[in-house]
């Protein structure tokens, strides 16, 4: 899993950095959001891999907990970037425009709920179980 | 009313730190409060910690002028409190128990048994923590003006002589404890103005309706400036607050490492209350103006006083007005603590010298948080547009510096000390190369890229390419006792 986070971590900036260049180049701009999207994306994807991982014990609440967030992300950031801007007036949705809207749900609202709630459900079997930390501790 | 809850607040800061130095008695209370912070104490003080007086004041200003595209900057928090305890707080907190280690650079010399890279990102850290300093005392300056009437000149030195009583004495657990004091005046504030802009607004529906008949693109998904600018403040303030070593250290200071598990849920609860005024008060003085409700701003940074001056109670705005100094203190006593402990302990072990007793490491903390204080007052009073160059790359600094050594560092065991230290350098050369060239105005980058985006990409790339080109050393650089905390 190691391997899999660093790997992604480096297609991430990969794509960040051939935003920043298409940008500076000033060729092919209207890729670059989506380029930066896919990135950012991936390198938040790629850390808490690389913070989640273990080489033995499963890890199936934080893996559903990571999926759902950074499947939200990346909807959050997608969804905007396919459609035409909203129209104005009504219909809105929370007070907001409806894409507006869809994208402080996915990309805030609900990571802000589920990651902190997923972490703490899992903290005693997969991300600190106390017979390890007693044998680490006893191995000092 | 605002100068005398103004003065009750420099008052309960004073006595915390009176408190608090009553208590610290040896180097790691001064350093890492003694490694005893409860759970909602660590929470509420890492979310103060985390937040600025930019939350206050130079975002609601920035949405005043951008609107969607400003909140971008604070968006990545549903994903930064979890992941930050994810990806470091763990591991940082197991090291500092195994190694009793006090200081950020410690965790990275620890991580790669080299006490080069300790000393290089130490001083990289003191480069940036400078500017950090000044930019923020500066800022406090203003804000004690805005209370008091004095000048920006004796503001900076009151706000100042305020910093020093409680962080000199009883170092960060004075700073803890007021950081408890005023994160929980900050979410207090911040809820209470929220519904306050709400309300003066009409509700969301009609501020967003105002906000569409003056320029519809500030309540479109990416805000007035595109989705490059919007998308590229997720990325630098996303993934570079894994990088800031003020929040970083504080992980050393919990009591139980089993208490993490529910504080990234009690961190979100803090920080979403406290983002409710950065959140709101910028979109509803935007509505008012377009409304023709208040005349249109002279700055955008007169925001948040306007609303507070013309639209809530004036014991509310007071303690707003206090809340915006907390959330500049509650920032620099901790870059205080991060910066005392650099020049006390990590740059003499890089260069070899054995620990000290413990009280004249106390001693020494006490004498170098003054000097760092003071030459950060002395900055931001004397040199100018110079303290906003030095604030600026702050930021991307420190998370060049430490993003990949440690963040990623701890979490892979095929770092190498080669690519931790040619990441860190990186880091520096490109930050201030760039910074300076763009504050000379000899570089101009295209909207949407920035120096701190640049410098996290490369120093990111150079680590795990240097890492994979020198992997063959991975193995001897880990030691047995950090390798079983980075596999736990």
């Amino acid at each position: 899993m190691q391997r899999a986070g660093i790997l992604l971590l480096v297609v991430g900036l990969l794509a960040v950095a051939a935003a920043y260049l298409v940008t500076l180049v000033g060729v092919a701009s209207d890729i670059a959001p989506w380029w930066l999207a896919s990135g950012t994306v991936a390198v938040f994807a790629s850390l808490a891999t690389l913070g989640a991982a273990h080489r033995v014990r499963p890890t199936p609440i934080l893996k559903a907990t990571l999926v759902i967030s950074f499947a939200c992300l990346a909807a959050g950031f997608f969804i905007p970037l396919l459609l035409p801007p909203p129209t104005i007036g009504p219909p809105l949705l929370f007070g907001l425009p409806r894409q507006t809207a869809l994208l402080v749900i996915l990309v805030y609202v609900v990571p802000l709920i589920v990651m902190p709630i997923g972490y703490g459900l899992a903290f005693d079997r997969e991300v600190l179980p106390p017979d390890e930390f007693e044998k680490l501790r006893e191995s000092r | 009313m605002i100068v005398g809850i103004g003065i009750a607040y420099f008052l309960c800061c004073a006595a915390i730190g009176w408190w608090a130095t009553k208590r610290t008695r040896t180097a790691e209370d001064f350093f890492v409060a003694g490694r005893s912070v409860g759970l909602l104490p660590f929470a509420i003080a890492a979310m103060a910690t985390t937040l600025s007086g930019f939350t206050f004041i130079g975002g609601p200003g920035l949405i005043y002028t951008v609107g969607f595209t400003a909140l971008f900057i604070s968006l990545p928090a549903g994903f930064t409190n979890t992941m930050g305890a994810l990806v470091l707080g763990k591991r940082m907190r197991l090291l500092g128990e195994v190694r009793r280690l006090v200081t950020v650079p410690d965790a990275i010399g620890a991580r790669y048994r080299s006490p080069a890279a300790q000393g290089i990102s130490a001083i990289a850290i003191l480069v940036g923590l400078l500017g950090y300093l000044a930019t923020n005392i500066l800022a406090l300056g203003i804000v004690v003006d805005s209370i008091f009437h004095v000048g920006l000149g004796p503001g900076i030195w009151i706000g100042t002589a305020v910093l020093l009583a409680y962080s000199a004495g009883g170092g960060i657990l004075a700073g803890i404890w007021t950081d408890v004091f005023q994160g929980a005046l900050m979410a207090l504030t911040s809820t209470l103005v929220f519904l306050a802009a709400l309300d003066a607004g009409g509700g969301l529906a009609a501020i967003t309706l105002a906000l569409q008949s003056a320029d519809p693109s500030l309540v479109e998904p990416w805000g007035a400036r595109g989705a490059m600018v919007a998308l590229s403040y997720f990325f630098v303030f996303g993934v570079g607050s894994f990088g800031q070593p003020h929040v970083a250290h504080k992980y050393y200071m919990i009591k139980d490492i089993r208490r993490l598990r529910w504080y990234p849920l009690l961190m979100s609860i803090t920080m979403a209350l406290a983002l409710m005024l950065f959140f709101s008060v910028g979109f509803s003085v935007r509505a008012m103006v377009a409304a023709g409700d208040l005349p249109a701003l002279a700055r955008p940074d007169d925001a948040t006083p306007t609303f507070l001056l013309t639209q809530v109670p004036i014991v509310l705005a007071a303690l707003v007005f206090s809340g915006v100094a907390a959330a500049i203190m509650s920032t620099v006593s901790s870059f205080l603590s991060v910066g005392a402990a650099a020049v006390t302990h990590d740059i003499p072990r890089a260069f070899g010298r054995a620990a000290e007793a413990d009280s004249r490491t106390l001693r020494r903390g006490r004498t170098w948080t003054v000097v760092l204080c003071v030459l950060g007052a002395a900055l931001a009073h004397n040199s100018g547009t110079l303290v906003a160059f030095l604030g600026i790359f702050g930021y991307g600094l420190f998370a060049a510096t430490v993003l990949p050594s440690l963040a990623v560092g701890l979490n892979w065991e095929g770092a190498t000390r080669e690519g931790a230290i040619a990441s860190i350098c990186t880091g520096v050369v490109i930050t201030l190369g760039l910074e300076t060239l763009a504050w000379l105005k000899l570089v101009t980058l295209p909207v949407g890229v920035t120096v701190s985006g640049l410098t996290l990409v490369t120093s990111l790339l150079v680590f795990v390419g240097v890492s994979f080109a020198t992997r063959r050393n991975a193995e001897g650089q880990l030691d047995a006792d950090v390798r079983r905390v980075m596999r736990i």
